[in-house]
Parts: structure tokens; sequence; C-alpha cells
């Protein structure tokens, strides 16, 4: 932008003296050519002023931009710029510049090729040095931020008190032109330069603790410590921005889903078990129903709808892939530039236990709902029926649900091996060893199941979904059979129940009175 | 103006040819500063000379350059004339080249930046400066952070270090008396 003004200018003066042409371009060239040194600058009271020469200003008056300035040598008149502070920008009008210095200057192409090469070199060099630093915490930028904003607000008395009224406006507007201009190339500038970016960066962090506080009112009061102890966790995600848009968007649903991490995953169990039971009945229904799920799923979990491009890809990738082998090669590409993402963010939840726990029933919640469809189809179908209303109802029924569906998977798989050797992930571990028995004879099958586990929280549906459309040739021979162990599968399921709630109030802080009662009513 | 001005113009011609690229000047200005260089670029309306230190010409080298308000030469005399000082024909300006090294430039001024105290002595800044030879420190207000948890505050002698381990604590304590010693030896 200031160059593009600069040729302007440069344009609009040779109209009238044609014959000072060559020395105007000559001049700008050689402007052009000390921009980003190390200058000094003599003013006539005698002061020295030294800074990287930023840009100039040809409107009206020549002024001269500095970035990173400081009073090297006190002249005779006072300034508002104390020996030795540095001054994030200073403007200095041609009416008080005596001479500009600068040193190492290359005027040549060769020799200015070859510099800049080693210069851009350098820069990514420094660039992730400096990513490094970022990481390490947001307190130092809070600090840097609020050190910019006051010599920000320095530099704005200086001009104030040196430059007239009509002066401002032209410096200040080559500054944004400027900034305009390098936040464009980001892949070399994404590294923040000046306290206007550095405000651009607050604003983006407010607008994050402003969705938090969105989604926190939103969910029930019990969770509102869970999303307090996952806030400074984002707060140190913020320091990682990336370069490209895809990766920014990635992470950013990722970051929601783990602030609201607990009411989701009990409302994703709960809708993953309302799709598996109307699977087990009959295809056409799920065909015709799918609609009217994805509207239910949009308003019952209004952070969904960030989801809301990814699951169109998926769900036409799911209807097109009716047959194993298409949907094995529709998915295999996808997973390969999602595989960089987790690792992201896996060290990251490693931070805290809580998101540690979170993490492992969002990836084997599908399995959990697999053995209950086959164990008792007969026996869950008609607290599903009732399901949707209560769904529509209160939120806070989910939980009920999420109850009535751990239990089940006690009773299929009573291993004690198991129970022994993991006690903490006891529950989620028994369908996985229940499935590698049933896959045996399908080896086949084994391929696509490791493809499912290194997709992030943000796709756990979208598993739902691919594991129903696979169980239905996997399970196609089983539920006759299933069917003639009913009876036996209803009587001992009462009995666990009534025990069972007291460990699972005891694992997870969730309203114990309601689960309870709601198992007894239905 | 200078009558040497006068003389001048009225050798060479106009007021437009007084500053004609490759003209080789000897420079007085009104700080005192004088310089012998060849214009390289002049511009009536801002009125601001472009002047090469040096009396030859080194088109494919670094050199040092000096951009003067000529209503501020206090003394001009002319020493010769060379011709095309800019090497116009294998000229040439890398815009991206030029961004890269604002950039660059700018982003080491601030970590210098972040290096300075404020609102400190010239002394601290001396210790804070030998300091960071052999151990990471940064300032916290007015002191000087050791390793983020060794605390040296002023007037930042030894017996002024708190926090970290014994061993760090002692660390620094040793390393900030060495460093104070050979200050006062070789001074600031």
């Amino acid at each position: 932008m200031a160059i593009a003004k600069k040729l302007e200018n440069e344009i609009s003066r040779s109209s009238p003296s044609s014959s000072s042409s060559s020395l105007n371009e000559a001049l700008l060239i050689s402007t052009m050519c000390i921009i980003g040194l190390q200058v000094h600058v003599h003013i006539n009271d005698g002061s020295v002023f030294s800074g990287i020469f930023y840009t100039v200003s040809l409107e009206n008056e020549f002024s001269i931009v500095l970035k990173n300035a400081k009073l090297t040598k006190k002249g005779r008149s006072k300034s508002n710029v104390e020996s030795g502070k540095i001054v994030e920008t200073l403007v200095i009008l041609s009416s008080n510049i005596v001479q500009i210095v600068a040193e190492g200057v290359s005027l040549s192409s060769n020799v200015a090729g070859e510099i800049e090469g080693e210069n851009v070199v350098s820069a990514v060099a420094v660039s992730s040095f400096n990513s490094g630093k970022n990481r390490r915490g947001t307190n130092r930028r809070r600090n840097s931020a609020k050190r910019e904003n006051c010599l920000e607000s320095k530099a704005r008395t200086l001009t104030s008190g040196e430059t007239a009224g009509a002066m401002k406006e032209p410096g200040r507007r080559d500054e944004v032109g400027i900034l305009q201009n390098k936040y464009h190339p980001s892949s070399l500038n994404h590294q923040r330069q000046a306290g206007v970016r550095i405000l651009k960066n607050s604003k983006k962090i407010t607008d994050v603790h402003q969705e938090d506080n969105v989604e926190a009112r939103s969910s029930s009061c019990s969770l509102d410590n869970m999303s307090e102890r996952v806030k400074p966790i984002e707060q140190e995600k913020m320091p990682e921005p990336s370069s490209n848009g895809f990766h920014d968007a990635t992470e950013r649903p990722s970051s929601t889903e783990n602030s609201s991490s607990q009411s989701t995953t009990v409302d994703e169990n709960s809708e993953v078990s309302l799709v598996l039971v109307v699977s087990t009945n009959s295809l056409p229904p799920t065909q015709a129903t799918d609609p009217d799920k994805k509207a239910k799923e949009f308003k019952l979990n209004p952070g969904a709808k960030t989801f809301s491009p990814s699951l169109a890809k998926r769900l036409t990738s799911a209807h097109a892939g009716m047959t194993p082998v298409v949907a094995n090669m529709g998915y295999v590409p996808s997973n390969t530039p999602m595989l960089p993402v987790p690792e992201a963010v896996q060290p990251e939840i490693g931070i805290s236990p809580f998101l540690s726990h979170a993490s492992s029933p969002s990836k084997f919640v599908p399995y959990t709902n697999l053995a209950t469809g086959n164990a008792g189809g007969g026996s869950h179908f008609p607290q599903h029926m009732v399901g949707p209303t209560i769904n529509r109802g209160q939120p806070h029924r989910f939980t009920t649900q999420y109850h009535s569906v751990q239990p089940t998977p006690m009773l299929v798989n009573p291993n004690p091996q198991v129970m022994v050797g993991r006690s903490g992930q006891l529950m989620y571990m028994q369908p996985i060893s229940q499935d590698l028995v049933q896959g045996a004879p399908h080896n086949s099958h084994l391929p696509p199941r490791p493809l499912f586990t290194p997709q992030q929280f943000q796709y756990p549906k979208h598993q739902s979904l691919i594991a129903t459309g696979q169980p239905m040739h996997l399970y196609a021979p089983q539920p006759f059979a299933a069917n003639g162990h009913q009876p036996y599968t209803v009587m001992p399921t009462d009995i666990p129940v009534m025990q069972s709630p007291f460990p699972i109030n005891r694992a997870m802080p969730i309203p114990v009175p309601n689960g309870f009662y709601g198992t007894k009513f239905l | 103006m200078d009558p040497a001005g006068a003389s001048v113009a009225s050798a060479i011609g106009g007021e437009g040819e007084k500053f004609a690229v490759g003209n080789i000047y000897s420079v007085k200005v009104i700080t005192g500063d004088e310089f012998r260089g060849i214009v390289m670029a002049y511009d009536p309306i801002p009125n601001f000379v472009f002047f090469e230190e040096g009396t030859k010409p080194r088109p494919g080298h670094l050199k040092n350059t000096r951009m003067v308000n000529a209503s501020f030469i206090t003394g001009l005399s002319y020493l010769g004339k060379t011709e095309d000082p800019l090497d116009s024909d294998n000229f040439s300006v890398d815009l991206n080249g030029l961004r890269a090294k604002e950039a660059l430039a700018i982003r080491q001024a601030e970590a210098d930046a972040e290096r300075m105290g404020v609102g400190v002595t010239a002394e601290a800044q001396s210790i804070f400066d030998a300091l960071s030879k052999t151990l990471p420190v940064q300032w916290e207000n007015s002191d000087i952070l050791v390793m983020k948890e060794v605390r040296v505050r002023s007037p930042y002698l030894s017996d002024c270090v708190f926090g970290g381990t014994d061993a760090a604590n002692n660390r620094v304590k040793k390393v900030l008396e060495l460093e104070r010693r050979r200050l006062q030896l070789f001074g600031t």
C-alpha cells in the first residue's frame, strides 16, 4: 500500500516538472534500499534517533517512520522520549530531519540478491525459534502486549506533540497499509511484529472466551466446574496459531468440544445408541430417518453446528460406500491428512487427567453400543421408543440413558482377568475383546478397524455410522441366535442395574437422583 | 545560502543542476558533521539529497549512505563528478527481499528490547548482560529472573538472591559474584 502510494505520488509529481522525474525515481529507489536497515536520524536540535527504517510518507510533506527507535543522543530541546527508552513507532517530519545515516546499504542487484537470500533463510530459522518461545505460555505474550501498548501510546504522544493535526492521518494510514501488505504473506510474517496484531490476537482470545461462556451457560451447573478446569488448557492452546486455515478450522472445534466435554460425551452416547437401535430394526427406516436425526443433532447440540461441513462430507461418503470394499477405499485417503492433527492434540490432552478420561470413552463408545444392541435388543427397544420424547424435554435426562447403557456390558463379558488388569477403563475395554472374538472368522474386515482409532473426537458420530454399516454384514446371522437368548438376558439385567449405579456415581460426577429414579420409572 | 554554494551554483549552471547525480561534494551540516559523498538522488520538493559516502563509486559493494536535508547544509564544496553511481543498468529492487529483511530486523529489535530493563540502572543492565552470557535470564520488573526460578533483586548483590533450589541458588550466587568482580576489574 505505502509503496503504491509512493508510486502514485511519483506519477503526480512527474507531471508538473518532467525534468526532475529521473531524480525523483532515483530518490525513491534509494529510499527503498534502506528499508529494514538500522539508521541514525539526526534532528535539527542536535539529538540523534536510531531505529529500523520502516517507511516514508510522501504525502504533503516528506516524513519517515522508524520502528523500535530510541534516543541515542539528547539534543538541546526537550522531547517526550526519554533517553534509552524504545519507541515502537516513531514518525519524524522532514522539517526536523537534518540527515539520515545508513550503513551497509546495497544498491546493486547482484549483491542485494545474495544478501537478501541469506536474510530469508535466517528469517525462517528465527521464526521457528520464536514459535518455540510463543508456546511456552501466554503470560509473556500478555506482558509484551502491555509493554508494546505503552510504547504505542508514547509514539502517539510524540507524533501528536511534534506533528500537526493534519499530518497524523497520512503516517498512520501508511502504517496500516504496510501491515495489511505484510499480513497476506503469512508464511514469513506470521509472527507478531506490531502492537496492532497483538490487539487482534487479544480480540481473538476474547472471542474464544465469549464462546466458552455461552457453552458453559448452556450446560448444567455441575458442569461449570469442569469447564473452568478446561479453560487454562485452552489458554495454552492459543499461543499455537498455525499458518494453514485447515488446521485452524480443525483445532477450533476440538477446543470447543473439550470445553463442554462432559455434556457432549453424554449427548453423543445417547444419540449413538438411538442410531444403533433404529438400525437393528430394519434398513429402510434408517435411511428415511437420517435427515431427521441430523436436524435433531443440530437442535440439541448448538456446538454441533461447527461440525456441519465435515458431517455432510462424511454422511455422503457413508451413503456412497454401501459395500465394505468401497467404504475402505473412500475412508483411507481421508485419514492420512488427519494424522498430524491428533498428534498435536494428544500432548495437550496428557496435561490434565480429566481430558485423558474423557478421551477414552469417546473412542470406545461405538463398541459398547454394538454390544448392547446385540445382547438385549428386545429389552432396549421400549426404552428407546420413549427416548426421543425425553430428549426433547430436558437435556439432563441424557444421563439416565447413559446409566442404562453402561451396566449391560458388565454382564456380556464377565472376564475376571480383564476386571483385575484394568480397573479404570473396565466397562469400555470389554466390548473390544468381544469384537475381536467375533471378528476372528472375518479376517478381511480387520484392516478397516484400526483406521477409526486415529480420528479425532469430533468424528465419533461418524465412527458410529461406519460401525452401523459394517455390523449389518458381520452380525446378520447372529441376531437370530441372540433373540433365542433374550429371556435369559432380561432377568439378570434387572439385578445389576440396582447394584451398578453406585460405582458409576463414584467414578463420574453425574447427578445421582435423576439417574436412579429415571431407571426405576423406565 | 553559503557563498560557496552560490559559487557552485554559478559554476555548474541552474538551481536544478546543483545536486546532479554523480557530483562529488564535501558536505557540512548544521550539526557539525562533515563528510564527502557522491550525489545519488535529489528531490526538490522534500529538498533531500541522497549521498553515498566516499569519493569513488563502488557499484557492487555495500556502502554507507546519507540522506541530507538540503535546507540544513552549511558547507558545500565541489570536488568532481562521476558517472552513473547508481549503476542503473544493473539495478533492481527485490520487494519480497525487502519485506523479509524488514521483518527480520524488526524481530531482532524486539528481541533486543526484551533484554532491556525498564527503570533500572546501567549497572543493573551490565549485570544482566553478564549473567545472560552463561545463564538464561529475563527481566521481571526490576528483578532479574534466572532459569525461571532464582530471583535477583536490587541492588543485585550475592546476598540478594532468592528462590529456586539450593543448587541453582548457590550457582547463581557464585556466577553473580564472579561477574561483579569482573565488572569491577574491567569496568562496564
